[in-house]
């Protein structure tokens, strides 16, 4: 007899004595049903706390559930990001968890490339069995994880890898952030700061927009700057959003920013106008770099950048004018992020400069802003997993990569070789976004065991032999999140509905099941719930206590204007000069460096630039439906191409185009505008989902990637994403 | 042997959702098998034999109903059902969700989530799961004093549950609530249709089955149009 029956022949159980109950039911038809519960208001509401998923800056909310569905969200007002705002994406993104194309099942791939459903003992067992083996035989150094960090995804994948014995934990800083992170590190010993916008006489955004890739409280305070009359310019090929609260845009070419910012520097050198006591004071190699910059003339940066030598000249004399209430804003993926074999250059010097202002820590300059952590736990109930032997793969060949985040890329290139041979993705579609999709695809599929845990068929699942389905966002508990704010916070991601899909797992407990089935079990014997409530007990809280407010603030770590950092390189000082650069085959101080591809003067090429939207910011968003809805309403998956060159194309307005390279050819609509530097072309990021599985996203607009070759930046290990160009030619024509 | 309609909705029932092997196996043996065709036949063929246990006399002069629904495809694969194997391995490929081939069975998937615009965010979406077509079935079966099978829990409009509901229906000899309760539940069967069409052969028998269910809706829609004018 089937568990589901109780007569032979039925799934719902307890019929005996159905009839009375139908004589006295009130809703046996819908539209009786309907009127009922529109009359009862709909049934209980309850609330949660919880962090949105949409993009990796995690705003905070408060959802409303109605009868165990989510009726709506509200954005909190302490949580230092959202300050009670939250943007499309966090609306929009909610309804991932109702979504069609969720992964309901754990996944194998058959034989003949198809997937099916599976147990998810089978899954544990197979995988268990082949991660033991590959150590047997290759050892622990040959398994890596890679994952885009959220509260728990972060520490369970660590945990799980470095139990594993693998120092190989990797994030997808390679395609986003790290060249930034990695140069900022070489002269300040941080990995970033935050520009003090609110408050600044000058602020300079070089290829970030506030009002396109957003964080509400960002946006917030630039509203306020622009308010308060501070100059604000974007440095950028395309004239993004954020011109609505700026003042100037500089329309510079593409990859050429550090020869702006050298640029900038000699003028601020050669004129005497930086803070020489506070250069004196806090650096080393000041000199060095002076010296190298005696060249860098505006003139010389004219050349390079497009931009007029005045307009280099009169804004860096702004700046002496702002600062210390001035800086350069550190960007984020944008211009330096990942982009050019120069990026970690290009961040280098943007510190420099911000040093030539004295403006770290000064009221509207640039902020090293406080946050806490929670302290190590009692190792009885959560016992240290010892440190994995060795460095994580790519750290010798990139040396200045941060290792906190690793080359993801090149890892998984290994795979071609036989040298990793194992791999797990969690809340990562690498294939799709870290760089070359054919070849990263390729790559995966060479692996002797590929893991994928997401919530829908990512094209990193896709190349992948095993996927599990994990919860969404909104149905499970997840690690407290700090966050670095000028009153650093602690915040929550709470679980806010049930389970949509029985037989899906939340990441802890399918984390904690891939240990016990790899032999490795002993580092997973307590619960999320006791992990957070542990955490929070370090720090003075409670997970209960948390639950109830969302964002918990720890005022007595407030920041305060004024004082100097304490800086974290290897001189103690800030550092013009690098001795690791020097070492990884780099200058030693921040210098002019050509983008590794040129692109060919034939008046019918371009190069390829990326880019952030409103409503769209990474490749999971594309699949919203509400969020697509917007992007077909207003044309934003079109390309962007410069007037002038489209008049020489015999292009106009709304044609369709043929954008091609060697890798890859597609068509696309096109928006001709005067918005663009006349050597780009601007692609929208997130766009040509080539998953069938997500039937939204699915073929709508091009894939940046798809025209970008495989290639790291030399010493810190970057995508260079936008070291590419293409032709374009109207169809048709 | 003679199936009575109780039994024959709680057999489909079976065909879409989870049952072990020898269920299966009892469901799809021979004499089962052709009492639920000719069932089936019968329903196709007279919109007031539905719910009844005495089947009224065949009336003369009417071509073979399954022909007139089903290709000769679909015939055939009706006649033969899956061994459970077979239904296991679809499920596994299609009974399943986030995959291109997925098919699963849930009215939710084909209907707006909400019609009420007051109620957010995704009112007059279609495509989501744990629409209000789940939260009535939730209801309803909660209200009968019936449980949720486990496996089915999240889902309550899963047509098995759907198909069962008119199953107990009928068996507490409630014709007039089970035939209500069949046309609104199965008005997504077209749309549901057109997946297991995308599928080609191999969803053949279950592709058949959602056929035979639209003639059934379509005959029973259209002796209540007569109803109505005779009225």
């Amino acid at each position: 007899m089937s568990e589901h029956a109780i007569t032979r022949r039925s799934f719902l159980a307890g019929s005996a004595g159905v009839a009375a109950a139908i004589a006295g039911s009130e809703f046996l038809s819908f539209g009786s049903w309907q009127q009922a519960y529109a009359e009862e208001a709909a049934g209980p509401t309850t609330t949660a706390h919880s962090l949105c998923n949409a993009c990796s800056t995690k705003c905070g909310f408060t959802a409303y559930v109605v009868d165990g569905k989510l009726d709506k969200i509200i954005g909190d007002a302490s949580h230092p990001y959202c300050e009670g705002t939250l943007c499309a994406r966090g609306y929009g993104y909610a309804d991932i968890a109702y979504s069609a194309d969720r992964l309901t099942d754990p996944l194998k791939k058959n034989e003949s490339g198809q997937f099916q459903a599976i147990s998810w003992e089978q899954a544990y067992a197979e995988i268990g069995e082949k991660v033991q083996s590959i150590i047997k035989e290759s050892g622990p150094e040959t398994l890596a994880i890679v994952q885009d960090p959220r509260p728990s995804g972060k520490y369970y994948s660590q945990r799980f890898m470095n139990a594993l014995g693998s120092p190989n934990v990797y994030t997808h800083g390679v395609a986003c952030n790290m060249s930034k992170n990695s140069g900022f590190a070489q002269v300040i010993g941080a990995s970033d700061y935050t520009s003090d916008v609110e408050n600044s006489k000058m602020t300079m955004f070089i290829g970030r927009s506030y009002a396109d890739a957003i964080r509400p409280s960002a946006l917030h305070a630039l509203e306020k700057a622009h308010e308060a009359g501070a100059y604000i310019v974007l440095v950028d090929p395309r004239l993004n959003n954020s011109i609505a609260f700026a003042d100037e845009w500089v329309p510079i070419n593409p990859g050429t920013d550090l020869a702006f910012i050298l640029g900038m520097a000699h003028v601020l050198v050669s004129k005497g106008l930086y803070d020489k006591d506070y250069v004196a004071a806090n650096s080393v190699g000041f000199d060095e770099w002076a010296s190298y910059l005696q060249n860098c003339t505006p003139e010389w940066a004219q050349e390079i950048t497009g931009i007029d030598a005045n307009t280099i000249e009169r804004l860096a004399t702004m700046f002496a004018e702002a600062a210390p209430a001035a800086s350069i804003e550190p960007s984020w993926r944008g211009a330096f992020g990942c982009s050019y074999d120069n990026s970690g250059e290009t961040a280098r010097a943007v510190c420099a400069f911000n040093t030539l202002l004295g403006c770290w820590n000064q009221k509207g300059g640039a902020l090293f802003l406080p946050s806490v952590s929670a302290s190590k736990l009692d190792a009885g109930t959560f016992p240290s997993v010892p440190k994995p032997e060795g460095t994580i793969v790519g750290a010798k060949e990139y040396p200045l990569s941060q290792s906190g985040m690793g080359v993801s890329v090149f890892a998984a290139n290994l795979a071609t070789t036989g040298m990793v041979r194992g791999m797990f993705f969690y809340n990562s579609n690498m294939v799709a976004g870290y760089s070359n999709p054919e070849h990263l695809k390729e790559c995966v599929e060479a692996l002797d065991l590929s893991v994928a845990i997401d919530v829908q068929m990512s094209e990193t699942c896709m190349a992948c032999q095993y996927v599990l389905p994990d919860t969404s966002y909104l149905e499970r508990l997840e690690l407290p999140e700090f966050v670095s704010a000028k009153t650093p916070v602690v915040t929550l991601r709470d679980k806010v509905i049930e389970k949509v899909h029985p037989n899906t797992r939340p990441v802890d407990q399918i984390f904690s099941e891939l240990a016990e089935a790899c032999g490795v079990g002993e580092y997973f014997t307590f619960s999320v719930e006791e992990l957070a409530d542990a955490q929070l007990a370090s720090v003075g809280l409670s997970l209960d206590a948390l639950r109830q407010k969302g964002t918990a603030a720890f005022p007595e770590k407030t920041f305060e204007y004024g004082k100097t950092p304490e800086w974290k390189t290897p001189t103690g000082k800030i550092q013009f000069a690098s001795d690791a650069c020097e070492k990884a085959g780099l200058p030693r101080v921040p210098q002019w460096r050509e983008p590794a591809v040129s692109v060919p003067d034939d008046g019918a090429s371009f190069r390829l630039i990326g880019g952030k939207q409103a409503i769209h910011s990474h490749t999971q968003t594309a699949n919203i439906e509400a969020l697509m809805d917007i992007t077909k309403q207003y044309g934003l998956d079109r390309v962007w191409m410069n007037a002038n060159r489209a008049a020489e194309l015999g292009i106009a307005d709304g044609d369709t185009v043929l954008v091609s390279n060697d890798l890859f050819s597609g068509q696309a609509q096109v928006k001709v505008t005067e918005r663009i530097n006349p050597e780009a072309l601007y692609l929208p990021s997130h766009y040509g989902c080539s998953s069938p599985q997500q039937k939204t996203a699915y073929n709508v607009g091009l894939r940046q990637m798809d025209f970008v070759p495989y290639r790291l930046e030399e010493g810190y290990g970057g995508a260079c994403t936008q070291e590419t160009f293409v032709t374009v030619k109207k169809v048709g024509a | 042997m003679m199936m009575d309609d109780a039994r024959l909705f709680a057999a489909l029932a079976q065909c879409f959702g989870p049952v072990d092997q020898s269920e299966w196996e009892r469901t799809t043996s021979d004499d089962e098998w052709q009492a639920l065709i000719a069932r089936l036949r019968m329903l196709l063929q007279q919109p007031d034999a539905f719910g009844a246990v005495e089947a009224p006399l065949l009336r003369a002069h009417r071509a073979v109903p399954l022909q007139e629904f089903l290709s000769s495809r679909e015939v055939d694969a009706l006649f033969a059902p899956p061994s459970f194997a077979e239904k296991q391995s679809f499920a596994a490929r299609h009974f399943t969700g986030g995959l291109p081939e997925s098919a699963l069975p849930i009215e939710s998937l084909y209907v707006e989530w909400t019609n009420d615009p007051k109620r957010s965010p995704f009112a007059r979406q279609k495509g989501l799961y744990s629409a209000d077509t789940a939260l009535y079935m939730r209801d309803l079966i909660a209200d009968l004093g019936l449980e949720l099978p486990e496996s089915l829990a999240a889902y309550p409009d899963h047509l098995s549950l759907e198909l069962d509901m008119v199953s107990v229906l009928l068996e507490a000899g409630r014709t007039d609530d089970a035939r209500q309760l069949f046309l609104e539940r199965s008005a997504w069967l077209t749309a549901y249709r057109l997946k297991l069409v995308a599928l080609g052969e191999e969803a053949l028998f279950y592709l058949a089955l959602i056929d035979v269910l639209l003639g059934v809706r379509a005959q029973l829609e259209a002796d209540e149009g007569c109803e109505l004018e005779s009225a």
